[in-house]
C-alpha cells in the first residue's frame, strides 16, 4: 500500500469516528495539555490531514470526507485556541457535549444577555441612544437617561429591558427632582 | 501528462510560473518578457488581442481596449467602486442581467469573467509555449480581501478559459509561500501589500512546510491612487496660490495635475527633488494661458503622504492585535505591490516593524511563484508535501436579523475550510418559506456589508410558528467560496435552497461562454 492509499484509509476510518470525537481526541492531545501543546497538536494534525493532501486522489467521496475531517480539526482549534472558549468548552464536555455547536453557544450567549443590558438592543438606530442611556444611568444622570431611553424606544417600542430601565430611571429622576425642591440652602428669587 | 502553473492575475499585469526541478520559475514569452499587461483589446471583426500587443492599442483605440477589469470582477453595477471605474475608463460599463457590472465594447456586452478569461488563456498559451507541455491546471491568486462573489467570478473566468482552477489563493499568502518555501526554521512574518487601489496585510506563522495565516486585515480604499490624489491636491493649492486659478470641478485640468502628480511620485523614488511643469491648465481674464511650475521635494511629499502611510499602520495594528503579536515579535517583513517600491513607504514600514523589510525577492514575480508552488503541492502527492497552506477567511460571514443587524456566523480570520451551523425557525403559523439574506463584511449593520445572496428555504411543513426548525449549514471551502445547505431538523429532510440576488453568472451561462478548442 503506498502513502496515498494509506492517507485515504486513514481518512475513511476517521470519518466514521467523527460523531464520537471531542476536540481533544480529534487533535490527539491531552485534555490537560497547555495552550502551546494544543497549538502544536493542531499543526501536527494539519500537516497530516489537510484536505489538500487528498487533491491528487481520484475518489471524490474520500475527498469530501477529508474535508469533513479537517473542518472538525479547524473547529476544535477555533474553540481551543482561545483560553476563554476552551474553559467554556471544558464545562460543556464535562456534561457530555462534544462540540461547541451553534445551539450550545446560543445558550451561553443568552446567559450573557441576561446579565448584560447592553446587548438588549436589536435595532441599529436605537443602539446609539441605548448606549448613552446606560452610561447616563450609571453616572446618575437620570433626566438625560430617560430622554435617551425614549429615543431608543421609538425604534423598538416593544423592548422589555428598555421599558424596565425607563421605569427605574423615571423613578430616580422624580426622586431627585423632589429632593431639589426640599433643598434648604436653595435661594429662591421671589 | 501536462503541467500545473501558478497565475498572478493582476489588475495591471499578469505573470505565470511553474515549478521545475523544485524551483518556482517564472515563464517568459518568445520575446523574453515575463510580465504581461492584463489588457484585452478588441480589433476588427472578432479579433481579440491580449497583453503587450493589446496595450499598444490603448493609445489610439482606448474605447476598444479593456484594462483593469479586475476592479470590476464580481461587483454590482450599482456600487461606488463601479462608479469610480466608469469615470476612469474609455470603454463602456453596462448592467448585466444579474445586476452585475459588465463591459461594453463595440456595441457588444461582455461579462467581466469573459474578459479575465482572455487574460488567463493568454497566460496559459505563454506557459505552453515556454515549456512545450500542455497546461492541465492552475492556481490563481486574488487579493486577500476578495469576497465570495469576486472569488467565484475568478473561478468562472478560469472555466471559461478552459483552465482547470486547482485553487484560488490569496496574494499575500502566495508571496509568503515563495519566500518561505524550502526554509526549515519557525518564524513569524508579515506581508505588507500596498497596490494601486488597495492595502492588505497578513501575519503568517511559518514552520517548515506549514504556512499558517494567523490574521489578515485590509483597507480596500487605500493605495497608490490615494497617494497620487494627495500630491494632486497639493499641486492644485500651489496653482491657486500662484495664479488664482481654482481647478475644483474642472475635470480636464485636474486630470492633467493628477498625471503630473503620478509622474512626480515615480521620479521622487529615484531623486530628491523634481520640477513640476504642467502647461495649458486654463486662461487668465486677458486670455493668456495659465500653467503650473513648482518644485517638489521628497520632504513635501513625505508630509503629504504620511497620513496615508499611518492609515496602513492602523490596519497593521489591527492584524497584529488579532494575532496577539507586537511589531517587534515579527521576524521578517515582506513587501508586495507597486507602491512598496516608494522609498518613503519602505522606510516607514522599516520603522514601524523595527527592522528592514526583505528586498531580495522580485515584487513583480513573487506572487506567481508562490501560486506555482501551491499548484505543485496540489498535483504531486508526497509523504512530505512541498507546502501545506492554512488560510483564513478575510471577512465575517453573517445573516441579516430582524431589526437590520448582522448576526455573524463565521467570524473573519477563521481558518478555512470551515463549516458553521445555525438553526432558523418560522415566525408565522403555516409559514411555507424562510428568507435568509447572507452578507460578508465587518459592519454590525447588515446593509452596510456586501450582500452575497438571498436564500429561500421553501416547501416547509405546515405547522404552528416556531415549530419548524431548519438547520442551515454555512461552509467556506479552501478557495474562500461560500456554500449553503439546509435541513429540516424534525424530519431530517434536506430543504431546497435557491440562491437569488447573486450577481454571479449561472453554471449554464459559464458553460455557454466557454472558449472552444481553438481558443476563442
Amino acid at each position: 500500500m503506498d502513502a496515498q492509499q494509506r492517507f485515504a484509509v486513514e481518512i475513511e476510518t476517521l470519518a466514521e469516528l467523527l460523531p464520537e470525537l471531542d476536540y481533544y481526541r480529534i487533535l490527539l492531545v491531552d485534555k490537560n495539555a497547555d495552550q502551546e501543546a494544543v497549538g502544536e497538536a493542531f499543526r501536527r494534525e494539519s500537516r497530516r490531514l489537510h484536505p489538500d493532501r487528498s487533491a491528487t486522489l481520484s475518489d471524490e467521496v474520500v475527498k469530501d470526507k477529508a474535508n469533513d475531517v479537517y473542518r472538525l480539526i479547524n473547529e476544535a482549534w477555533r474553540v481551543l485556541k482561545d483560553p476563554e472558549g476552551r474553559a467554556r468548552y471544558d464545562l460543556l464536555l464535562a456534561d457530555g457535549v462534544l462540540r461547541m455547536t451553534d445551539d450550545a453557544k446560543a445558550g451561553a450567549a443568552s446567559d450573557k444577555r441576561a446579565g448584560d443590558p447592553e446587548s438588549a438592543v436589536t435595532h441599529p438606530k436605537a443602539e446609539k441612544y441605548w448606549k448613552m442611556a446606560l452610561r447616563d444611568f450609571n453616572d446618575g444622570q437620570f433626566k438625560s437617561c430617560v430622554m435617551n431611553i425614549q429615543f431608543a424606544l421609538n425604534f423598538e417600542p416593544g423592548n422589555e429591558v428598555m421599558k424596565e430601565y425607563l421605569e427605574k430611571a423615571t423613578k430616580s429622576r422624580d426622586e431627585e427632582e423632589s429632593k431639589k425642591e426640599k433643598n434648604p440652602y436653595k435661594l429662591r428669587i421671589m | 501528462m501536462g503541467i500545473a502553473v501558478g497565475i498572478d492575475l493582476g489588475t495591471s499585469n499578469s505573470v505565470v510560473a511553474t515549478v521545475i526541478e523544485g524551483q518556482a520559475v517564472v515563464l517568459a514569452d518568445a520575446e523574453g518578457r515575463s510580465v504581461h499587461p492584463s489588457v484585452v483589446a478588441f480589433g476588427y471583426g472578432n479579433a481579440v488581442v491580449v497583453g503587450h500587443r493589446a496595450k499598444q492599442q490603448l493609445a489610439y483605440a482606448p474605447e476598444n481596449t479593456v484594462f483593469s477589469a479586475k476592479r470590476l470582477i464580481g461587483r454590482r453595477f450599482n456600487s461606488d467602486e463601479v462608479d469610480r471605474i466608469r469615470r476612469m475608463v474609455a470603454w463602456g460599463v453596462a448592467e448585466g442581467p444579474h445586476g452585475d457590472a459588465r463591459v461594453r465594447v463595440k456595441g457588444k456586452v461582455y461579462a467581466v469573467p469573459e474578459i479575465s478569461a482572455h487574460v488567463l488563456a493568454h497566460m496559459k498559451g505563454i506557459a505552453e509555449q515556454a515549456t512545450g507541455q500542455a497546461v492541465d491546471g492552475a492556481v490563481i491568486t486574488v487579493p486577500a480581501y476578495f469576497n465570495d462573489q469576486q472569488r467565484q467570478a475568478t473561478r468562472d473566468a478560469a472555466t471559461i478559459a478552459g483552465l482547470k482552477c486547482l485553487r484560488i489563493i490569496n496574494e499575500p499568502t502566495a508571496a509568503a509561500l515563495a519566500y518561505g518555501y524550502g526554509q526549515a526554521h519557525k518564524q513569524h512574518i508579515v506581508v505588507y501589500d500596498l497596490g494601486g487601489g488597495t492595502f492588505d496585510v497578513s501575519v503568517l506563522r511559518l514552520d517548515g512546510e506549514l504556512f499558517e495565516v494567523v490574521s489578515t486585515a485590509g483597507d480596500t480604499f487605500l493605495g497608490g491612487d490615494d497617494f497620487d490624489g494627495a500630491i494632486c491636491d497639493h499641486l492644485a493649492e500651489q496653482l491657486k496660490a500662484q495664479t488664482g486659478l481654482d481647478v475644483t470641478g474642472n475635470h480636464s485640468a485636474r486630470t492633467k495635475l493628477l498625471e503630473a502628480a503620478e509622474r512626480a511620485k515615480k521620479a521622487l523614488s529615484k531623486v530628491n527633488a523634481v520640477a513640476v511643469k504642467v502647461p495649458g491648465l486654463g486662461r487668465d481674464p486677458a486670455g493668456n494661458p495659465i500653467g503650473l511650475q513648482t518644485p517638489l521635494d521628497q520632504g513635501t511629499v513625505q508630509r503629504l503622504v504620511m497620513p496615508l502611510i499611518q492609515r496602513s499602520f492602523a490596519v497593521c495594528d489591527e492584524a497584529l492585535t488579532e494575532a496577539g503579536l507586537t511589531p517587534g515579535q515579527i521576524d521578517h517583513v515582506l513587501l508586495v505591490g507597486g507602491m512598496t517600491r516608494f522609498p518613503l513607504v519602505r522606510e516607514a514600514v522599516g520603522h514601524y516593524f523595527q527592522k528592514q523589510p526583505l528586498d531580495h525577492l522580485n515584487p513583480d514575480q513573487v506572487v506567481a511563484q508562490g501560486a506555482a508552488i501551491q499548484a505543485f503541492a496540489l498535483t504531486a502527492y508526497s509523504d512530505r508535501p512541498a507546502a501545506v497552506l492554512l488560510d483564513v477567511t478575510p471577512q465575517t460571514l453573517g445573516v441579516r436579523m430582524v431589526g437590520g443587524f448582522l448576526d455573524p456566523i463565521i467570524p473573519r480570520n477563521s481558518s478555512i475550510p470551515t463549516e458553521m451551523g445555525k438553526t432558523f425557525t418560522t415566525a408565522h403559523d403555516n409559514q411555507g418559506e424562510v428568507r435568509i439574506q447572507v452578507y460578508q463584511g465587518e459592519s454590525r449593520i447588515a446593509a452596510e456589508n456586501e450582500l452575497l445572496g438571498e436564500f429561500i428555504l421553501s416547501g416547509l411543513r405546515q405547522a404552528p410558528r416556531g415549530e419548524v426548525k431548519v438547520k442551515v449549514s454555512f461552509s467556506i471551502d479552501a478557495d474562500g467560496i461560500v456554500k449553503v445547505s439546509a435541513k429540516d431538523l424534525e424530519t431530517g429532510r434536506s430543504v431546497e435552497t435557491t440562491l437569488q440576488a447573486s450577481s454571479n453568472l449561472t453554471q449554464a451561462e459559464v458553460e455557454e461562454l466557454k472558449f472552444d478548442e481553438l481558443g476563442f
